[in-house]
C-alpha cells in the first residue's frame, strides 16, 4: 500500500463521509415524512452521484479506493420524522467538513473547484434541512468549518 | 496542523515573489488577492443593509446576508493582516476598509446577481490558492451560493 499525497488522502477521507452519508440516508428514508419522500431520494442520489464521482477521480489518481464500511451508525437514535432531519442536517455537514478539507489539501486547482461545488451542494441540503427543522437562520456564514 | 502548514507555505510564495519582482530594492509585494474578496463582502453587505428598507418583507434573509457578508469581510481582513508585514508597532488594523455606503438600493435581483458572482469571484480565486486561504474562500463561495438563491426565493 502506497503512500497517499495529502490530496488523494483528502479524497479518500471525503469519500468515506460520502459512505456514511449514504447509508445515513438510508435512515433518513425510513423515518422521514412520507411527504419528503422526493426531496431525500433526490439528496440520496446526489451523494452516490459524489461518492462515484469521487471514486473516479481516485481511480484516475491511481488510488484504490475503500470499500465502504459493513455498517455505520448514526450518532443518536432515530426514531421519528424530526431525528431523521435531524440527521440528515448532520450528515450534510460532517459531508461539508470534509469537502472543506479538501479545498485546503487539494494540490490541483481542478480538484478545488470540485471539492467548491461538493461544498455547496453539501451547504445548501444542509440548510433545506435546518429549515424543515425550524431553526433559523439556515444557514452559516462559513458552510465546512470546522468549529474552532 | 493544516493550517499552520498550508498558511506557511503560502507565506513562503509570497515572500519568494515578492524577492523575484523587486529588483530595484524597495520593498513593494503585490496586493493580497483577497482585498478584492474582502472589497465584495463589504459592498454585498452594505447593499443588504440598504435593500432592508425597501424589502420589508424579505428583512430577516436580508439581515441575516449583511452579516453572513460582514463576517466573510472581518475573516478575510484579519487573514490579509495575518500575513502582511506589521507597519510600525501600535497600529492595528490597517486594512479593514470602512463600509461603503451604496448611492441606491438594489432590487432584490440584483443583489442576487451580485451574491452569484460574488460566490464565482470567491471560487475562482480559491482555485489558485492552497491552505487555509482557499478553504476560507471555499466557505465564502458556498455561502454566496446560499445566499443568492435565498434573496431571488
Amino acid at each position: 500500500m502506497s503512500e497517499l499525497g495529502p490530496e488523494q488522502q483528502a479524497l479518500v477521507d471525503a469519500l468515506n463521509v460520502e459512505f456514511a452519508a449514504v447509508f445515513a440516508y438510508g435512515v433518513v428514508a425510513a423515518f422521514s415524512n412520507p411527504t419528503r419522500d422526493p426531496m431525500v431520494a433526490q439528496y440520496a442520489a446526489e451523494h452516490r452521484a459524489r461518492r462515484d464521482g469521487t471514486i473516479d477521480a481516485l481511480t484516475a489518481a491511481s488510488v484504490t479506493s475503500p470499500e465502504p464500511a459493513a455498517g455505520y451508525t448514526v450518532p443518536f437514535p432515530v426514531t421519528d420524522a424530526v431525528a431523521a432531519a435531524r440527521l440528515a442536517a448532520q450528515v450534510e455537514d460532517d459531508c461539508a467538513v470534509a469537502w472543506r478539507s479538501v479545498v485546503e489539501r487539494a494540490q490541483s486547482g481542478a480538484t478545488r473547484d470540485l471539492a467548491i461545488v461538493a461544498l455547496t451542494d453539501s451547504a445548501r441540503r444542509g440548510s433545506a434541512w435546518r429549515a424543515i427543522l425550524g431553526i433559523f437562520p439556515s444557514t452559516v456564514a462559513f458552510p465546512g468549518q470546522p468549529a474552532p | 496542523m493544516l493550517r499552520g502548514v498550508g498558511l506557511s507555505v503560502v507565506g513562503s510564495t509570497l515572500s519568494l515573489s515578492a524577492c523575484g519582482t523587486s529588483s530595484s530594492g524597495d520593498d513593494a509585494p503585490e496586493p493580497d488577492p483577497l482585498l478584492a474578496e474582502s472589497a465584495r463582502a463589504r459592498a454585498d453587505s452594505a447593499s443588504a443593509t440598504a435593500a432592508i428598507a425597501q424589502f420589508p418583507a424579505s428583512s430577516d434573509t436580508l439581515t441575516v446576508v449583511a452579516d453572513q457578508r460582514r463576517a466573510h469581510a472581518d475573516v478575510l481582513d484579519a487573514e490579509i493582516a495575518r500575513l502582511t508585514p506589521p507597519p510600525p508597532t501600535g497600529t492595528t488594523t490597517p486594512t479593514a476598509t470602512p463600509e461603503p455606503a451604496p448611492a441606491a438600493a438594489p432590487t432584490l435581483t440584483e443583489l442576487a446577481e451580485s451574491l452569484s458572482a460574488s460566490s464565482r469571484s470567491a471560487a475562482d480565486l480559491a482555485r489558485t490558492l492552497s491552505g487555509y486561504r482557499a478553504g476560507v474562500l471555499g466557505s465564502v463561495s458556498a455561502a454566496c451560493a446560499l445566499a443568492s438563491s435565498a434573496v431571488s426565493a
